[in-house]
Order: structure tokens, then sequence, then C-alpha cells
């Protein structure tokens, strides 16, 4: 079978799989620009998805930029190549669904970026993530730099991404790059369970709040300023209506998205 | 070369500061201020140097600035005393190098902005960290108000800066104010063996790393424009390649820095 990326769907929850494992699913340009093309579609308001979950095949989350491809490349050539996978980054992180990253094997250098710029990470125990970038003479990627700060402090940050220190899946947890730990085997069923949750939540505010969380860091006044202007429009939705009478009839709410 | 407020020591690739005013619990006073900014000069433009640590001598990291001098002080030489602070700090956080900050004893007030300011920081057990400056009537300074929310988050940040809490090595590495825990009279070492592992990372990986996170904070946009510009120089590089070789061919790389 030819390397790819799969799509399917399960209710309104879109699974999305790296498949190369001869490479441990790494970022080979046929793998970066499928995942382009698939979040392209998976992010846009007529698709049905709600949720996302984004996993390697066979095993291995993603073992990061395909080495084989890197030999030769230029300095302008590498530089093309960073902004297209740029437009991978910021799907997931300006996409307005969430999106799952269900963990096993080795998130390693872009890998461990991809994880990254997910909204929840799920790992088995027996997961290793690593910003491996260094030992081959280059800085992090793919966001890393924004990312990993904000989930465990610039401390840390600088250990894993200077001395390219890799972690386990539970030092990860203890860390908060790991939202979710599951048991080796479990990990796509406990990873379908979180997006499941994602996707029953209030779509709407959740868009929203994802776009603020995506325009970090602010200062103060542009953050409140987002977030009344946010609040304005949420306020005029079907969905409010639905969650407050919802709360007053104690029951669970149907949120149509609307 | 050893002036005598400032001790400086070169250990294969790694270059030790060590503040030598225990008299005055290593404060920084104007004196070792005159020595220690030229002495972290001298080590970032060294090119066998490819890490530094900083260290206090006699069992003490430094207790702050030298209070001795601010009954007296009138607030245009107080202003001036910050700015003095500004320009290692500065040498710290800008420079190219890792710097590795040893503390045993106190690390208070400008001393723990000191630390703070250092990318890697190790500790013993029984060290001392307090941002003690309102414990005066001062704010803190150091560069602390940017660094500690960083590493600590602003909860933990606010009361150490707003209560003059005292925090210990081992709670400060449970909280990720401390990276590598010593046993009390080991943090030299366990710092050196540290070292020794910056030393040997990528240095201009290290470099543009570290360069990243001095412009911190910039948003995701500027991030990636960033690191498409960086990536592009280490793909050319000659460590790059000799990262590939290395990986390919299984063994450790040896990095020269060009």
């Amino acid at each position: 079978m030819e390397p790819g990326v799969d799509l399917d769907r399960d209710g309104d929850v879109a699974i999305v799989t790296i498949r190369d494992p001869a490479r441990r699913n790494a970022l080979s340009p046929i793998i970066r620009s499928g995942l382009v093309e698939v979040f392209s579609t998976l992010m846009t308001e007529t698709d049905d998805s709600r949720a996302i979950v984004l996993r390697g095949a066979d095993g291995t989350f993603c073992s990061g930029g395909a080495i084989d491809t890197m030999e030769g490349i230029g300095s302008f050539s590498g530089r093309s190549r960073l902004q297209g996978v740029h437009r991978l980054v910021q799907l997931l992180v300006r996409g307005e669904k969430p999106v799952v990253a269900a963990v096993e094997g080795y998130a390693f250098g872009g890998g461990f970026s991809l994880a990254l710029a997910c909204d929840h990470v799920v790992a088995g125990r027996d997961a290793r993530f690593g910003a491996s970038f260094g030992k081959l003479g280059l800085m992090p990627d793919m966001g890393l730099l924004w990312t990993l700060p904000q989930r465990v402090g610039i401390g840390r940050a600088r250990r894993l991404m200077m001395l390219s220190e890799p972690v386990g899946a539970e030092e990860a947890h203890a860390l908060g790059i790991v939202g979710t730990l599951a048991e080796p085997g479990a990990v796509q069923e406990a990873a379908m369970k979180k997006a499941r949750a994602f996707a029953d939540a209030a779509p709407l505010p959740n868009r929203i709040t994802k776009a603020a969380l995506a325009a970090w860091p602010l200062a103060l006044d542009p953050m409140l300023d987002h977030e009344s202007q946010g609040q304005g429009v949420l306020f005029g939705t079907e969905d409010l209506q639905e969650g407050l009478k919802a709360f007053y009839e104690k029951r669970a709410p149907r949120f149509a998205g609307r | 070369m050893s002036g005598s407020m400032v001790l400086v020591e070169r250990r294969d690739a790694v270059t030790i500061l060590t503040i030598n005013n225990p008299r005055q619990r290593n404060a920084m006073s104007g004196p070792v201020k005159a020595e220690l900014i030229p002495a972290m000069r001298a080590a970032l433009a060294d090119a066998g140097c490819r890490a530094i640590v900083l260290t206090g001598a006699e069992g003490c990291f430094s207790a702050g600035g030298d209070v001795s001098r601010f009954s007296t002080m009138a607030p245009e030489k107080g202003r001036q005393l910050v700015r003095d602070q500004r320009e290692f700090l500065h040498l710290v956080m800008r420079g190219d190098k890792a710097v590795i900050a040893a503390v045993e004893g106190y690390s208070y007030g400008a001393g723990f902005g000191l630390a703070m300011a250092c990318d890697h920081i190790v500790a013993a057990r029984d060290a001392r960290f307090c941002a003690a400056f309102n414990k005066i009537g001062l704010m803190p300074d150091g560069g602390l108000l940017w660094t500690l929310p960083q590493r600590i988050g602003a909860e933990r940040a606010r009361e150490m800066m707003m209560l003059a809490t005292v925090v210990d090595g081992a709670e400060g590495h449970r909280i990720g104010l401390v990276d590598t825990l010593a046993e009390p009279k080991g943090a030299l070492d366990a710092a050196l063996a540290k070292a020794a592992l910056f030393a040997a990372a990528a240095p201009i990986a290290v470099a543009m790393t570290k360069s990243a996170f001095a412009r911190w904070p910039l948003n995701l946009d500027q991030f990636l424009a960033m690191e498409a510009d960086g990536q592009a120089l280490l793909l050319s590089s000659e460590d790059c390649r000799e990262g590939a070789r290395a990986f390919l061919e299984k063994r450790a790389p040896a990095f020269r820095g060009r």
C-alpha cells in the first residue's frame, strides 16, 4: 500500500491517520500534503465533523521529518518547505474544530510539534515524546517554540528543546504535555471517547475560545475586546436559548451549532 | 584570568563564573557587576567555550542587591543601579550560549532574578529562593516580572513576588522553578554535568532557540516566520549535515558550530 493520509468517520468524529509505517509515519512530502488536504476539508463550515482525532498507523504517531528526504536540501528550499508545512500548523491551531492527538509509540521532532498543535493529547503509557531537532543540528519547528512553553513553562521547555531530552508519557502527563494517559492498546479508544466529549460540547463557544487561544499571547485589553465581541455574538445564538432551557429543565442540552 | 570579585575558570568547553563576594553573601554590588559584565562578555566571545555556569562562592549563590547602600541612595542612582543590572541580564538572556545557574544557599532579590534569567537552574535541595524586594519596600527587578510567570505560572509568581514567600530547592523543583535538583553542596558538580550536555548540543541550534525565547512573547505567526528563516539557515549548516550523517550511522554527532 502506498503511503498516504486516511480519513475515516465515526458519527461526527473524523479520524485522520498518517500511514507510512515503514518510515514510522515520518512527515515526507506526500504525508505533509495529504495532511494539509484532509484538514483543509475537515475545518470547513460545510463538513459535518465536530471533532477530529489525529493518529499514526501501526502503533506509532509520527517520527518527525523524513531524514531521507532532507539530503541535499538547500537553505531556501528548506525555507519553502517549512512555509508549506506551516499551512498544516495553521489549520490545526486556527481551525475552529477541536483536534485530539492519539499518540502511540513515538512523537519525535515534527511529530512532537504536530501533537502539541492539537487541543488535547491522549497518549499510551509507553509512548515517548522528544524535540529531537537538535540531534540533527536543527532548531525546533512547526510551532513548537510557541506551543511547548505554554504547556510546560519556560524552564522545562528550554530543557526539552535545548538538550533534545526525550520524555516518557507518564512524565509528559505530569508536565502537562499529555492530557489523558491510556493503557497501551487502549489509546485509540480513549482518544475517541475524548473526541466525543469535544464533539458534544457546545460548538460555537469552543470555536471562539479556540480562536482566542490561537491569538495568544495578547495584552489584557485586546483579550477583553476578543471576549466582549465573541460573547456578544454568542448571546444571539439558538444554542444559548437551548442551553438556558436545558439548564432550567435539568436535562442535557442538544446544541445544533446555530 | 581571576579578578577579586569574580573568579573565572574554564573546564573543557565550560566556563565557570563564580561571584566571589562572600562577606556580603555575594550581593550584586557595584564592584561585583564591574567584573561580572566583562567576564560574561569574554566567555560569550571565547570560541572554545560552549556553555557557562554561573555560581556563588562559599555555598551561597547571591543574596541580592547591596542593601547597605540603599538607605542613602537617591532615586536617580537607584534607577542607574537597575539599568546596570540590565546590562548583565542582557548578556545572559540574549547571548548565544547556554547559561546554567548552580544555586546553593540563598538566591534572593536581585540574586533570584539572576538565577531565573539563566537557561537551566540547578539547585541544592536546601537552597532558598525568594523575591525579597517588598520586604524592604521595593518592587521585583532583575527581569523577574518577565521571567518568573513564564517559569512557574501567574498564580505562583504572584505569591512569590507579592508575599515574598521562600521556596526551597525541593519545592522549587516540584513547581518548575528548578530544573535539576542536587544534594546539599552538590549543585556545582550537577551543574557541570548538565553544562557538558549543553556544550555537546548543536551550538547554532542552541543559539537560535535562545534567541527565540529572548523575543518572547510572540504570536504564532511571528514564531512561524522566525522558525522558517532560522531553520533555513541551519539546514545549510555543516552541523546539520553532520547530524543527519550521525543519525543514519547511529552514532553521536560531533557539532562544530558551523
